[in-house]
């Protein structure tokens, strides 16, 4: 009994000092937080959305992979500036999070992936 | 995420801008010289600085072509590769090359090049080695010294951070129609304010176009992913297809001699009578294989890709070709990215061009200095400054000044350095680079008024040197060319004039605030009283 | 000549835009502007700087759209230079380019029709 509660306090001392670190930044975090999920989560929205967008448009091959090339980068600044248009840090990584999610799935669902 | 949408777009505007102010300013001043980089070449290269204008240059190209053919294929018939480039507006010599046989390591063959002057079709005198506008072109996305791939995210990422700074700059400058020509002189980081909005905000459409359309340029790189959805062999199938080729003819074996040119060049203009013949790229010549690909000129369309046709060497007739009509999606995206290179420009819009890009980096620059002296103010008084305003002022000393500098370095590298050192393409772009670490180091030494007064002087004078090394080393001078009518070389020596005078001016400036600040000897012997 | 119409146009368009403004507008002729001048100011800036658009475009549509920027950008700079540091000048200013509008309609309406 005593030997497993010796094991299980092992971790503790590393969970608060990482604990207050967190707090002590909280700030500093929280923009880090944010200009990841804009850079990156930006970044696999538009992918995700500009191969979607391939596959949906009505026009040739070549047509499609141009436009949606030209229209990524448009796609990708919308992203950025709304992950830092909305208030809640949560809501920007659940919305991004989701979002890219089910486009990648219903790109798989159209190109049969699945 | 602080407050307000305003204040939230204040901070980030801030907060991108400053993490890539520096490379951006790189960027903008790079690519500003690039758009006049044939203008750059020429200067750089004295062989063919008194090649006279054509009288008429696109009637001459039709038998310009016919004796290229005619020599390449005395000089090397067995190449795997010719190619024929006509002179233009702003390339005035005409060159015939071959390739010759690649080395292992290479990834493309080199070319064995011989140059002529159009005029008289007499070889010109060798060239120098040096790489001339092209050295800034590649400097503006490839940036140097870094591998390749890596150096165009990393532009990219500052692009699309440039982008934001745009988006939300225009955002918080909600009073842009209000203030729209405001200045008011003298009030400290209050005037750099002002700049720092009129240089954004008149030149706006060029900001906002040639930064979106930049990324465009590079876009295969970060998001080749619609062509992997659409295209079964990914990437590769689609550049297939989209640029004209012809599988068929290429795949066909063994010999067969080569169609005379003219019955080619009959074809190309019986579809265009007009064109403007740009190059002519014959692939395995005297093989059944072989493909004469001609290039045209696509003018003041707004098209990237040289609009061509593509014949095949040994039966002369036409297998592929550029689309007559661009659909909406082509269109697009030709327009994209012509927008940018600003190959279309015709003397006129590419000054405005270049206009356009000095705006931008007046914005930048504006910015950069704006934050260092925010810091400074928001610093308290009697302490050390921290290491971060060390950081910020060093980067401006370094970057603003530095820059200028360098280019002066390397022009006066290009006519210094003598014909015969090796690798001398190399060595320019080394004495440019070598001086904007010099002006790094001082600047991480010191990096005050004084220190600033005094890069603006050495500045000045070495933007005076270039045009008076240039008449010391050279045939010509900058008086010559104004009376020969070389356009583009007396704007050259006379723009590093203007600069230099520039320069000047801002010498005295910081010279006259310096001294304000110095007390005199009787000021302080009253004070003591 | 004939591309001096569509610029000239732009540059007058930017000049009742800014004449629109109290300050501005002072500076040029010394009296606050009513409510119907800057109205009929701002009308002639529109239409002014959509004809410019529209003969850019006619020439050489897409390149005009190009050469429109690149005259509106030119256009924000000598009129933003004027009346931020030679505000003096600016009633010259607006005489001079008045007579360039009127030269170049002149040259447009000769060699256009």
């Amino acid at each position: 009994m005593q030997a497993s509660n010796r094991l299980l306090d092992f971790p503790k001392p590393v969970f608060s000092m990482l604990w207050q670190f967190m707090q002590r930044f909280n700030y500093e975090l929280a923009v880090l937080s944010r200009f990841f999920i804009a850079i990156v989560g930006g970044y696999f929205f538009t992918a995700v959305s500009v191969s979607l967008l391939s596959v949906v448009v009505p026009v040739s091959k070549v047509d499609a992979v141009l436009l949606s090339v030209s229209a990524s980068i448009l796609i990708y600044t919308l992203v950025f500036i709304y992950s830092f248009y909305l208030q809640s840090l949560k809501t920007v990584w659940i919305s991004i999070l989701l979002s890219v999610a089910v486009q990648f799935f219903i790109l798989s669902l159209m190109k049969g992936w699945l | 995420m602080k407050g307000s949408f305003f204040r939230s777009m204040t901070w980030l505007h801030t907060w991108v801008g400053l993490l890539v102010c520096w490379l951006l300013y790189l960027i903008f001043f790079a690519g500003t010289i690039s758009f006049f980089r044939d203008e750059v070449s020429l200067w750089n290269q004295p062989s063919i600085h008194n090649i006279e204008q054509q009288t008429d240059r696109i009637g001459a190209q039709k038998q310009q072509i016919i004796s290229g053919v005619e020599y390449l294929n005395t000089q090397a018939p067995n190449a795997p590769n010719w190619r024929i480039t006509l002179p233009e507006e702003r390339v005035p010599y005409l060159t015939y090359g071959y390739a010759k046989p690649k080395e292992p390591e290479q990834r493309r063959a080199s070319f064995e090049n011989t140059r002529l002057d159009p005029n008289n079709m007499q070889p010109l005198a060798p060239f120098t080695d040096t790489r001339g506008g092209n050295f800034f072109y590649r400097l503006h996305f490839d940036l140097h010294y870094i591998d390749v791939k890596t150096a165009r995210w990393i532009v990219c990422f500052a692009s699309l951070f440039m982008l934001i700074a745009l988006i939300s700059g225009i955002v918080i400058h909600k009073r842009i129609f209000k203030d729209m020509f405001v200045f008011r002189a003298n009030k400290g980081s209050r005037s750099w304010l002002d700049v720092h909005n009129l240089s954004s905000v008149f030149a706006l459409p060029f900001h906002l176009m040639i930064t979106y359309t930049g990324i465009i340029t590079l876009i295969f790189m970060i998001f080749p992913y619609p062509a992997q959805t659409v295209y079964e062999n990914g990437i590769r199938g689609f550049f297939n297809d989209v640029s004209p080729s012809s599988p068929v003819t290429e795949s066909l074996q063994g010999t067969a001699p080569l169609v005379p040119i003219n019955t080619v060049l009959d074809q190309v203009y019986t579809k265009w009578p007009e064109a403007d013949i740009t190059r002519v790229i014959i692939n395995n010549p005297h093989k059944a294989a072989a493909t004469i690909m001609v290039l045209v000129s696509p003018g003041k369309t707004l098209r990237d890709q040289s609009p061509r046709l593509i014949f095949s060497g040994a039966s002369g007739e036409l297998v592929a070709q550029t689309d007559d009509e661009l659909t909406g999606s082509k269109a697009l995206y030709e327009s994209l990215n012509s927008m940018h290179t600003g190959r279309l420009a015709e003397p006129l819009l590419r000054v405005l061009y270049f206009l356009g890009g000095i705006a931008g980096c007046i914005m930048i620059a504006t910015g950069c200095i704006m934050w260092a002296k925010r810091l400074r103010e928001r610093m308290k008084k009697n302490t050390q400054p921290s290491w971060g305003l060390k950081l910020v002022e060093g980067l401006n000393l370094g970057t603003l000044m530095g820059l200028p500098l360098a280019t002066s370095a390397f022009f006066l590298a290009n006519r210094l350095l003598s014909k015969q050192v090796a690798e001398r393409a190399d060595k320019e772009i080394l004495a440019f680079f070598l001086t904007w670490l010099c002006v790094f180091i001082i600047a991480f030494v010191k990096r005050d008024k004084l220190q600033w007064c005094v890069m603006a002087a050495i500045n000045s004078i070495a933007c005076f040197s270039v045009p008076l090394v240039n008449a010391l080393t050279t045939q010509g001078n900058i008086i010559s060319y104004l009376r020969n009518e070389q356009w583009a070389l007396f704007m050259f020596d006379s723009l590093f004039l203007a600069i230099g005078l520039l320069f000047l001016l801002q010498t005295e400036k910081l010279r006259t605030a310096l001294q304000a600040k110095k007390p005199t000897p009787i000021n302080t012997q009253e004070q003591k009283v | 000549m004939i591309a001096l119409l569509p610029f000239s146009l732009c540059l007058v368009a930017f000049n009742c835009f800014a004449l629109a403004k109290f300050n501005h507008f002072k500076d040029v002729f010394n009296k606050r502007p009513t409510q119907q001048q800057r109205l009929v100011l701002l009308s002639v800036a529109w239409i002014s700087i959509l004809l410019s658009l529209l003969l850019c475009i006619n020439e050489l549509q897409g390149y005009g759209g190009l050469q429109f920027c690149g005259y509106m950008t030119l256009s924000a700079l000598i009129v933003m230079t004027f009346y931020s540091f030679l505000v003096r000048l600016t009633k010259l200013f607006n005489l001079l380019i008045l007579v360039i509008l009127a030269m170049s309609t002149l040259f447009f309406g000769l060699n256009g029709l």
